[in-house]
């Protein structure tokens, strides 16, 4: 008995006793073969990020290219230090990472070997770009990194299938100074049916935040800063509505060379991006660096943001990517597209089709109750030709009609900002009801592409040299210098037919009496010039604020600052457009009675297209002012302006002024380069 | 009085309800997506959210809206592939009817595209929907769901197009 007591209880006790410190210890402790087994994982994991760590320190890959591309690194001209673009906090896995590139790509080689969350809030999920490359440039041993799931991001990829990138030009729109340039975006395609309806690609846009402010405030935040920029991707149908319909800015469609591959790295980066804060500056960084800056990081070797101008234009970063400075020559342009606005297009139809169709397309547009047109020949409209009773409408002409009226009918009465009356919802589907009674198919109207695409325009930055004499047979020479954009006499090819935005720009004159001294100085001058049509009337205007030199005998033609805005109208007949503007004036100058002299300023002018190169302009301006000084002022000028190359431009041109009782006759000959 | 608060507070939780349930593909869906463009409407649906400071190009609140949260009908900017016809419907209404009673128009393409419509049938779909102008925009006052519902009854009806009725 005590035998047994001795042989089998007590080791039984005992063996009971370690159990149960076994339990106490930890519920679910593992044999201890297995605990040495797994710490050795984690020394091993350990040791396997200390080899990667090493591996980086020691390529220095931080300088890697495509990593400082992935950081967005700011590589303008006026790049005083190390720095990426990004702003947002969420984008950077180190507290440093906006100017320490080596500690941010350590941090995130750590984060992604993170063990949990082991969800689309995983570094591995949240920056797949930089895990694909540095998994790609590291070698990085599928066995030894965890495996995050990243079902958004799959989710949200997939439903992308990016293929191809686009890079989207709407062009200018003057009557916004943000959208004087024009706009850059991206396009993305997929593989599939993307090619028979681009209207379901995506849009990647890029842009401020100004949360609707008052102009000038948006102006001096834009210009110094103050304003943060996001990428934001959204289907493109939203932004061709937005841009053609609405604003009527004709599209260019670039399709860039970019492989699949890039371009599914590129949207990978999107995902990193998305909601994330840049600096935003409205001359630099603006949305065409971003956006370079953005495709940068496909091919870091074209290096599209360096040796950019200070001011980025969109067009200019169009040109970028055209004449990309990397080792082949090729443009990274493969196709271009011009998508012409509803304005446009109308415009077109309207040079197609005759005064009856276009007096009863009016008259359907004006009246609510307009069926009884169609019924017969009869037009309200006192210059028309009396039609012969004998003639019918046909089909075809009723069709047209009433497309041509619900385009007009649009254009004033649906895309105003303010809600739209009912009965003019009604109006426009009484119109869209009839057209679809009509069993006819209109041919899709043939939209000429203009002769070259605007990249291929004269360039921005203008520098001139004048030779002239003035009426007193003296020679002068002057020397002009503008940093952008276009006016009415530069070459027109590329650029919208009546409009001109000068910045800044510079006459520097020497003349006998005088040496070289500024004769003027425009910071700027907007032109609009719309030719009014018979379904359109849009207003054409004209804003100039200028330093020139007033027309005083012995007095040294003393300068003053005058600011002024005209409105008008303009019309076109063939290839020429003239135009009536008038507007209140002010200037400001030292050698009147008063320091600010006020008055009104009338101008009209015709502009001769003559050829493709060739354009004269002939313009009389006349000012009459009466508050604070009493004077008129009058302005006669004639410019020829023929295109040598697509970047020299001559112009002669004949003055003659009237200012305090004291005229002026020059005339002149300019050469301008552009660059 | 108190009876009444009652029944208009019940009134009101079925309907919030109502709205809340997912049905079918688009019937109870403009709280959620936040759509609901009427036709013709200036500024109503998608539309207003792009347009916030419309005529800025490359400024004003460009962001498409809805590209930064997560609703039922979009991720990140991407409308889920459920909701895509039903998207571009409320976004495109004006073009859409424009085209449809032209019986040609990119916009008319683009549905056409979203519905599978082969290159050979392309011709009567637009023939039919041309056909039957009144019966898909009934009213000025139609939404995307009205169209998208005539739409698929003018497609079942006709025997060359019912397959496409599917897709809605």
């Amino acid at each position: 008995m005590r035998i047994t007591f001795y042989c089998f209880i007590i080791p039984c006790w005992f063996c009971l006793l370690v159990l149960q410190n076994n339990a106490n210890a930890s519920p679910d402790a593992l044999p201890e073969s297995q605990l040495r087994d797994s710490t050795n994982n984690q020394i091993s994991a350990q040791s396997y990020l200390d080899e990667l760590i090493n591996n980086v320190n020691n390529s220095a890959l931080h300088l890697d290219p495509q990593w400082r591309a992935l950081l967005h690194a700011d590589l303008s001209s006026i790049a005083l230090w190390e720095k990426s673009l990004i702003d947002g906090k969420a984008f950077f896995l180190s507290p440093n990472g906006k100017t320490d590139f080596h500690g941010e790509l350590l941090a995130t080689l750590r984060a992604f070997f993170a063990t949990e969350p082991m969800n689309d809030n995983h570094p591995q999920c949240k920056f797949p770009a930089r895990f694909k490359w540095l998994k790609n440039k590291l070698q990085i041993d599928d066995g030894q990194i965890p495996h995050p799931t990243c079902s958004e991001l799959q989710e949200w990829y997939t439903a992308l299938n990016p293929h191809k990138l686009v890079l989207v030009f709407p062009s200018s729109f003057l009557n916004n100074p943000a959208s004087a340039f024009g706009h850059t975006l991206l396009r993305v395609d997929s593989l599939s049916g993307n090619s028979s309806a681009p209207l379901l690609s995506y849009a990647i846009n890029y842009s401020a935040d100004t949360k609707d402010e008052n102009a000038l405030l948006y102006a001096a935040k834009g210009i110094f800063g103050g304003y943060e920029g996001f990428f934001s991707i959204g289907p493109y149908y939203k932004k061709v509505t937005q841009y053609s319909d609405i604003e009527n800015r004709d599209i260019w469609e670039y399709e860039l060379k970019f492989t699949p591959d890039e371009v599914s790295f590129a949207i990978l980066h999107l995902w990193e991006i998305l909601s994330i804060s840049f600096d935003y500056y409205y001359f630099d960084d603006n949305c065409s660096f971003l956006l370079l800056s953005f495709l940068n990081v496909m091919r870091p070797s074209l290096d599209l943001t360096k040796n950019l101008p200070p001011w980025v234009i969109p067009v200019d970063s169009i040109r970028a990517i055209a004449k990309n400075q990397s080792v082949t020559t090729q443009s990274m342009i493969a196709k271009k597209i011009f998508r012409p606005s509803n304005a446009t297009i109308l415009r077109h139809r309207l040079n197609e089709s005759s005064d009856q169709v276009k007096n009863l397309a009016l008259d359907i547009a004006k009246n609510p109750d307009f069926k009884h047109f169609l019924e017969s020949n009869s037009s309200t409209l006192e210059d028309v030709e009396p039609s012969s009773l004998a003639d019918e409408l046909t089909n075809e002409q009723k069709a047209e009609a009433l497309e041509l009226a619900f385009e007009r009918l649009s254009y004033y009465k649906l895309s105003a900002k303010e809600v739209v009356k009912e009965e003019d919802r009604l109006h426009a589907l009484a119109i869209l009801r009839e057209r679809s009674n009509i069993p006819v198919t209109l041919p899709t109207p043939n939209v000429p592409t203009p002769s070259i695409s605007p990249e291929l325009g004269h360039k921005t930055f203008k520098v001139g040299a004048l030779v002239g004499y003035n009426d007193d047979s003296n020679l002068f020479h002057e020397y002009n210098l503008r940093p952008a954009y276009h006016d009415l006499l530069d070459p027109k090819e590329g650029f919208s037919l009546g409009s001109e935005i000068q910045f800044f720009d510079l006459r520097l004159r020497h003349e006998e009496e005088r040496s070289l001294s500024i004769e003027s100085f425009t910071p700027l001058k907007i032109v609009s010039l719309s030719p009014k049509n018979h379904l359109m009337n849009p207003i054409s205007w004209k804003l100039e604020l200028s330093f020139e030199r007033q027309i005083i005998e012995n007095q040294n033609d003393p300068m003053f600052f005058l600011s002024n805005v005209k409105f008008g109208q303009s019309w076109q007949i063939k290839n020429l457009i003239s135009y009536a503007l008038l507007g209140p004036s002010a200037e400001i100058a030292r050698h009147t009675k008063s320091d600010v002299t006020l008055g009104t300023s009338g101008e009209a002018g015709i502009i001769v297209q003559i050829s493709n190169s060739q354009d004269l302009i002939l313009s009389a301006q006349a000012n009459r002012f009466s508050i604070g000084e009493s004077y008129s002022s009058y302005k006669l000028e004639s410019t020829y302006r023929i295109t040598l190359s697509s970047d020299i431009a001559l112009r002669i041109l004949a003055r003659k002024q009237y200012g305090f009782h004291h005229s002026k006759l020059e005339t002149g000959l300019e050469v301008d380069f552009y660059m | 009085m108190k009876e009444e608060k009652h029944l208009m507070k019940i009134k009101t939780l079925v309907l919030i309800l109502a709205v809340c349930t997912p049905l079918s593909a688009f019937a109870d869906n403009v709280g959620q997506c936040g759509w609901g463009s009427k036709l013709f409407d200036g500024q109503q649906g998608i539309a207003p959210q792009v347009l916030a400071v419309t005529t800025n190009g490359t400024s004003g609140n460009q962001t498409f809206g809805i590209s930064f949260g997560t609703s039922g009908c979009t991720q990140k900017g991407i409308v889920k592939s459920a909701w895509k016809t039903a998207a571009y419907v409320d976004a495109n209404m004006n073009k859409l009817a424009r085209d449809m009673s032209r019986g040609q128009g990119e916009s008319l393409d683009t549905l056409a595209s979203l519905l599978n419509v082969t290159s050979n049938d392309k011709e009567i779909f637009a023939s039919a929907l041309k056909a039957n102008f009144n019966q898909i925009f009934a009213s000025d006052s139609v939404t995307y769901e009205t169209v998208l519902a005539s739409l698929r009854n003018v497609l079942v009806e006709n025997p060359a197009l019912a397959g496409y009725a599917t897709s809605l």
